[in-house]
């Protein structure tokens, strides 16, 4: 997380629809046509103190009315066509993206040419007036097997290379994450590689591999049970940065289960005892802890600068802001839980899942994994939550829990992002993970399930919050500090 | 027209389109038209057994982020005079000041006129966009509501 970047993240299925358009991939009408193509990306501003991701929402494709030019030689885009696409953007806050194609570069070295240089110096500025403030002007130039990116700063006034293309989704049932690096992105330096730390590892995953987990950021939410093994497992694993976010204490009730904390710890800020425990297994981490719940700014900021968001709550409040993060902002989730059902005083049923969250595989909630009950208590108000418990509502015993149960799930769920973050750095290719991994104690099982997404979906379908990223900021629900917001009649009739 | 993105945008926005559904079914309704924060349903029909034929009803939407229809709402209010005809206590229903007065909501509602009944969904598939009749919206919800009133599980003693 070094330096101020701006990355662009597609979902397998945008990436797929992009290429197909641009190089006329599988089009009997103009296959092995080599006149360039174009179109427009609309995408949500991500910012943050790294830079910007620009999360993908929607591909505006250029149709043959679209276009004043088309040839080999080049190809330009009607007035109204450019305008339509500015004035969404100008009005609703996107960010712009134009790309075109160069469908005769087969090599590693596709860029851009002197004309679209010349170009994007003379449009850029000019456009960097006409957008939003906080909106980026980027293109893109894609060939057969390579691409390069860049935008437009307006600090400077000049224009950047783009660092990485993200992609993220699945390809039939897999899961995958991928991260693209254009022609001429600026490489972040050399990655130093603790061979000797993590040599047993590497033969098994590969040097790529270890590069790709010294890079990544990821972010463990909760620090109960699940999350502390996946913070100290992320740390043995060599994963360069961990943001912990949890705003308990360490109880004595947690003793049983919070892997490597001892007494001494009880009353201390689980993110501070984890934080030091990650630093003494891996000293060359960047570990932020923050102690608070994942809805505050704090937390969000760290979030968006991310490759992988790891889900280790109990609240179901939580694990619904979690997958609504994920979707709008175009982050890979792997979110984890454990449950014990109990028959009086015998264990009926125990064990565990762990659930990726990515585009093409479904979310949280139309998994209809989230328990809507428990979460609208747990992100209502103050007021109403006090409203609640004073009138007996909101209460329950702790459920059970025990340090095999989360071993066993919580390693699932570093398994799974130890593939995911692996394979990114080789195009998405080699990884072999389920969608849903679920386990069952009593039958010391591991069962892989698929998981498809639903087009009903409010999250991820295409009516969802895709790409929204800081367009619709996550925000907690604050009791209103004044008056009653509520007056009854005479109000103004909407019907 | 552009669409305002911003979370009440959006919700403000959802709950314009979910009032056509109501005030279909329910005469004229109400939304809170800064934040989006409440609907508000004048004539509400009773069945019988009731000591009204008709009730306001009020009903609190989540406003935060997540918020509607992502959450589903989790109280509605009514008036705080209703009761049953046979004169039973009606279960889920307070209409009475919580113990600790200072309790916002009790100010807010309890004092002008309203008492609050309990709903807590374990179901809720939230109609994605729209696409208003592929899932639930604020018209399941009342008539969720009509059911509690149909059901004699309502009053206590059953």
């Amino acid at each position: 997380m070094v330096g101020v970047t701006v990355e662009i993240v597609f979902t397998t299925a945008q990436w797929a629809d992009l290429q197909s358009h641009l190089l006329s991939l599988g089009s009997p009408r103009t296959a092995g046509s080599a006149d360039e193509q174009m179109a427009f990306i609309i995408a949500g501003p991500s910012a943050s103190a790294k830079g910007v991701r620009l999360v993908v929402r929607e591909l505006v494709l250029a149709e043959p009315g679209d276009l004043a030019r088309r040839s080999s030689a080049g190809i330009a885009p009607t007035g109204e066509f450019v305008a339509a696409a500015l004035t969404r953007c100008r009005q609703e806050g996107w960010s712009l993206i134009e790309v075109h194609s160069h469908p005769f570069s087969d090599g590693p070295a596709t860029t851009f040419s002197g004309i679209d240089w010349a170009n994007d110096r003379e449009k850029m500025p000019a456009l960097a007036r006409l957008l939003p403030g906080n909106a980026v002007h980027a293109t893109m130039v894609v060939g057969q097997s390579s691409l390069d990116a860049h935008y437009y700063d307006r600090e400077t006034n000049t224009i950047r290379p783009v660092s990485r293309i993200v992609v993220h989704g699945a390809r039939g049932n897999a899961p995958v994450l991928e991260w693209i690096y254009p022609v001429h992105a600026e490489a972040d330096g050399k990655v130093f590689l603790d061979e000797a730390r993590h040599t047993r590892q590497m033969s098994f995953m590969g040097s790529s591999a270890q590069a790709a987990m010294v890079q990544s950021a990821v972010v463990i939410v909760g620090l109960g049970g699940l999350g502390s093994f996946a913070a100290l497992e992320c740390a043995h694993l060599g994963i360069g940065t961990l943001v912990l976010v949890d705003p308990d204490r360490v109880e004595t009730s947690n003793l049983n289960r919070l892997i490597a904390v001892t007494d001494a710890d009880v009353g201390r800020a689980k993110v501070e005892v984890y934080a030091d425990l990650v630093r003494s297994v891996s000293p060359q981490a960047h570990v932020i802890p923050i102690k608070s719940s994942i809805l505050s700014d704090e937390a969000l900021h760290l979030a968006k600068q991310a490759d992988l968001l790891l889900g280790c709550v109990d609240s179901h409040g939580a694990r619904l802001v979690l997958n609504q993060f994920a979707v709008q902002y175009g982050m890979p989730l792997i979110d984890a839980g454990t449950g014990i059902r109990m028959n009086g005083e015998q264990a009926a049923r125990a064990g565990g899942q762990v659930q990726l969250v990515l585009p093409g595989l479904g979310c949280l909630e139309c998994r209809e994994f989230i328990d809507v009950k428990q979460a609208a208590f747990d992100l209502a108000p103050p007021h109403v939550r006090q409203r609640e418990l004073e009138h007996g509502y909101g209460t329950g015993q702790p459920a059970p829990s025990v340090v095999f149960l989360n071993g066993v799930v919580g390693s699932l769920q570093v398994a799974a992002s130890a593939m995911l973050l692996a394979y990114a750095e080789s195009a998405g290719r080699g990884g072999s993970i389920a969608g849903i991994t679920l386990y069952d104690l009593m039958r010391q099982s591991v069962v892989p399930a698929s998981s498809a997404a639903s087009d009903t979906c409010p999250t991820c379908g295409p009516d969802g919050i895709t790409g929204l990223a800081d367009l619709s900021p996550l925000e907690a629900a604050v009791t209103p500090p004044a008056a009653p917001a509520v007056t009854v009649g005479p109000i103004q009739s909407d019907a | 027209m552009a669409a305002d993105l911003s979370p009440a945008g959006r919700r403000k926005s959802r709950l314009r389109a979910e009032l056509q559904l109501l005030a279909a079914r329910y005469g004229t309704v109400n939304s809170d038209q800064r934040d989006g924060a409440w609907i508000y349903v004048p004539h509400f029909p009773l069945p019988r057994g009731w000591n009204k034929r008709e009730v306001e009803i009020l009903i609190d939407v989540p406003y935060g982020n997540p918020g509607y229809p992502h959450v589903p709402p989790e109280w509605f209010w009514t008036d705080r005079k209703l009761a049953a005809s046979d004169g039973r206590p009606i279960s889920h229903f307070f209409n009475q000041r919580s113990q600790n007065y200072r309790n916002y909501a009790d100010r807010m509602y309890l004092d002008k006129g309203w008492g609050h009944f309990c709903v807590h969904l374990t179901a809720w598939r939230p109609a994605a966009g729209l696409r208003l009749r592929e899932g639930h919206t604020l018209l399941s919800y009342l008539d969720l509501i009509a059911t509690i009133f149909r059901d004699r599980r309502t009053l206590a003693g059953w």
